[in-house]
């Protein structure tokens, strides 16, 4: 490579990195409008979706009831079941930090992280936030409901399309158990109107016709159903008034991190110096390779944080951020192999540019190899069910890949672009001849 | 050939390294006692916790004025206060207060009527005490013990490929003693001990095996194992990996005490256990490692030079038969 091809790759990288610093840090509106608004850029450090231990929660407390007729003793197994299944409800719909507990004697604590957005939250509140008991009835007075919550086999939102308005017909499927579908078809016998209510209020209202419903199944339909997210929301809420017990919701809303205020300002200072002491130690111990490795850090590090705020199921808590290091001091201790081997062969009086070469060859396998074993790591923790070591595993299953490339490719770049500068005097990397190194 | 005097290097290195070793095999009894007897101190997520409320309102804009207040309150109560989130905003905003420890109503009330006298808020304002169950369930600790295991027996494969049958049974036993010299510190030191702990488990692990190959690897490139100089060997690779040993570890120590002196109380805990980690991974590399390769790669040659002799007894023994045939 010659000198100028080298000192205009400097500069685009350079160029290049400014660009991924901006984007990972940097918090700015655009200086432009679309159709008259100001947008806002958000950078990858505050899309980032940390856990509930650091990051902001949604949380729900719910007073669960037992239903009438349900023998008291049963109260304790009923609300441990009941706690499970909204735990799955959220999962089922991507949320994947998401905790449940028994809440004093009769009540349930839910709460859920990676919460970024107010949308979020309002998602949230749709999903579980508001249970409805949901009952059918002939009477538009609800009384005598021929059906209720318990008689549910599942439900779900759907949607087909209807030719005579040639648009997409959205509705909640419920589905009754077997068991109910005679009873069902013998209240429906003579048509009508079916009422459907959420507790007290009625929600809607279903015209039969003359017909009955003889397959135990009715399709739900509103005016408030405008999408399938919408009818997905009354899904939901019917899902959550199908549960073992009965939910009042008594207090909802984003909270801090449970480790406390500003847990996460101070874990981000701690990185933020442990990296700084990575940086230092290279920048005094190899001095120009140390640079080059340092410049090779910056992209590793806003790489990685590209990554794991982009893939949907990464999420990151303290465990996390501790895989965050982890992986640096992965990366690290790579550099310091390479350096280390290249100061060898260069004490047996190599060339420079010889033993950076053969440095980088040589390492090549144990660099590969600590890097593909800290994926496989990754790999298993991800399997797990405990929150802590799937987010440890997310941190350094991304960041070993990322590792891979910039050990591997954008070094053996930097180096190629360094060595038309000084390929022959390796004092200005700290290494010296025959036995001086320190 | 054997270096027959290995065995006896391997009594010199124990006698030169005892205090260490026997501070190790120390930390190890005790805590093994310690958690038998008393259990390791699980924090509120494995434990659970009490929460109460208390309804601040806008005007308080420094916090931990007022968290000050109720953790004393708390405490003067003998309840352990543990950390406090912020909900709501505006007139709204309440402290969500979190304590370990069960305490009578008695002592709920007294917390509640002294917050409600130091903070010159009404009673109405901070709500009763609640028990919130432990968030971590059982599957979380067998899946944290397989995640180990499945690390455990998949590196010391490719230790036995790589390196040796010395240096696969080294990974796995100072892994294990490693892990356990940890969990006796925890058990110990009463560390407070969470959902991130297990996360800490996999990630000791993965430190001592990453630092131990590094330490076969050094081993496996001068090619000291073919100069049967096993004694000059480990005391090579360690005299190479000792400086980057210790400035990772002394790295990692340096984090944990920032956020132990620093950090929120509920990080100081976890903080705790990566300040010791920091320190076990040194100390296992340091001293268990090289002993454990010193015993197991006597062991191993030994066994290897008695097969050999063994068939070649076999063998000396067939050609006489032959020969005593013929």
């Amino acid at each position: 490579m010659t000198k100028k091809r080298s000192k205009c790759l400097f500069v685009v990288f350079s160029i290049l990195l400014v660009i991924c610093l901006i984007a990972s840090f940097v918090n700015f509106t655009y200086p432009f409008t679309i159709n008259g608004n100001y947008y806002s850029y958000s950078n990858f450090v505050s899309n980032l979706k940390l856990g509930e231990d650091i990051g902001k929660t949604y949380r729900i407390v719910y007073r669960a009831e037992l239903p009438e007729g349900e023998a008291q003793s049963n109260y304790d197994n009923l609300r441990t079941s009941t706690k499970e299944e909204l735990k799955h409800i959220l999962q089922s719909e991507g949320y994947r930090d998401v905790t449940a507990s028994e809440y004093g004697t009769d009540s349930i604590l839910i709460q859920v992280g990676n919460i970024l957005t107010i949308d979020d939250e309002n998602e949230i509140v749709n999903l579980i936030g508001s249970p409805a008991t949901v009952s059918f009835s002939m009477n538009s007075d609800n009384s005598d409901p021929f059906a209720g919550a318990k008689d549910i086999e599942n439900v779900y939102a759907t949607s087909y399309y209807d030719q005579e308005i040639a648009e997409n017909v959205y509705v909640v499927l419920i589905d009754f158990n077997d068991d109910m579908i005679d009873s069902i078809a013998d209240a429906t016998a003579d048509g009508g109107t079916v009422y459907i209510f959420f507790g007290d209020t009625q929600f809607t209202q279903m015209d039969l016709g003359s017909s009955a419903i003889t397959e135990g199944v009715i399709y739900m339909q509103s005016d408030d159903f405008q999408s399938l997210a919408h009818a997905n929301t009354v899904a939901n809420r019917i899902k959550t008034g199908m549960l073992d017990l009965e939910l009042t919701t008594v207090e909802s809303g984003s909270v801090s991190p449970t480790y406390g205020v500003g847990a996460n300002l101070w874990i981000a200072v701690a990185m933020a110096i442990f990296i700084l002491i990575g940086f230092i130690f290279l920048i005094v111990k190899y001095r120009h390779l140390g640079w080059l490795a340092c410049f090779n850090l910056l992209f590793f590090i806003t790489i990685s944080l590209f990554l794991l705020q982009s893939i949907p199921l990464v999420h990151l808590n303290f465990a996390g951020m501790i895989g965050f290091l982890i992986a640096f001091i992965f990366v690290v201790d790579s550099f310091i192999s390479i350096f280390e081997k290249a100061k060898e062969h260069y004490n047996q009086d190599t060339k420079l540019y010889i033993a950076m070469k053969v440095a980088q060859s040589e390492t090549l396998t144990k660099t590969f190899v600590m890097n593909v074993g800290l994926m496989i790591v990754g790999l298993i923790s991800l399997f797990m069910p405990s929150l802590a070591v799937q987010s440890f595993g997310w941190a350094v299953f991304v960041m070993s890949f990322v590792s891979l490339f910039c050990v591997q490719v954008l070094n053996r770049l930097f180096i190629k672009m360094y060595l038309p500068f000084n390929s022959t005097d390796g004092k200005k990397c700290n290494f010296h001849k025959g036995g001086q190194n320190a | 050939m054997l270096n027959r005097d290995f065995s006896k290097s391997n009594k010199e290195y124990f006698k030169k390294n005892k205090y260490a070793i026997l501070v190790l095999v120390a930390f190890l009894v005790i805590g093994i006692i310690v958690l038998a007897c008393f259990g390791m101190n699980s924090n509120f997520e494995l434990a659970g916790y009490n929460e109460f409320t208390v309804r601040v309102g806008a005007e308080t804009s420094n916090y931990n004025e007022y968290i000050e207040k109720i953790q004393s309150a708390i405490n003067s109560e003998n309840g352990d206060y543990d950390s406090f989130s912020i909900m709501g905003e505006g007139d709204d905003t309440t402290l969500i207060i979190r304590y370990n420890r069960d305490l009578t109503s008695e002592q709920q009330s007294n917390i509640n009527d002294t917050i409600v006298e130091d903070l010159s808020i009404t009673i109405e304002d901070v709500s009763a005490h609640s028990y919130v169950s432990p968030v971590v369930e059982n599957t979380d600790y067998i899946f944290t013990a397989l995640t180990i295991i499945l690390m455990l027996i998949l590196s010391s494969i490719f230790a036995y490929f790589r390196y040796n049958t010395a240096s696969a049974l080294t990974t796995i036993i100072s892994s294990l003693i490693g892990t356990l010299i940890f969990i006796s510190i925890g058990a110990i030191l009463r560390l407070s001990i969470g959902m991130s702990y297990f996360a800490v488990l996999v990630i000791i692990n993965l430190l001592m095996m990453f630092f131990a190959f590094n330490i076969f690897e050094h081993i496996r490139e001068k090619n000291w194992l073919q100069t049967d100089q096993y004694s000059l060997a480990i005391d090579s690779s360690m005299k190479a990996n000792r400086f980057r040993l210790c400035a990772l570890n002394i790295g990692i120590f340096l984090i944990g005490l920032l956020l132990v002196i620093l950090a929120p109380t509920s990080i100081k805990y976890i903080s705790l256990n990566i300040l010791f980690m920091a320190v076990v991974v040194l100390a296992v590399e340091l001293y268990v490692v090289p002993f454990c390769w010193s015993v197991f790669i006597t062991l191993c040659k030994k066994r290897e030079v008695k097969v050999k002799a063994d068939k070649e007894k076999v063998i000396e023994e067939s050609i006489s038969k032959k020969d005593n045939e013929q």
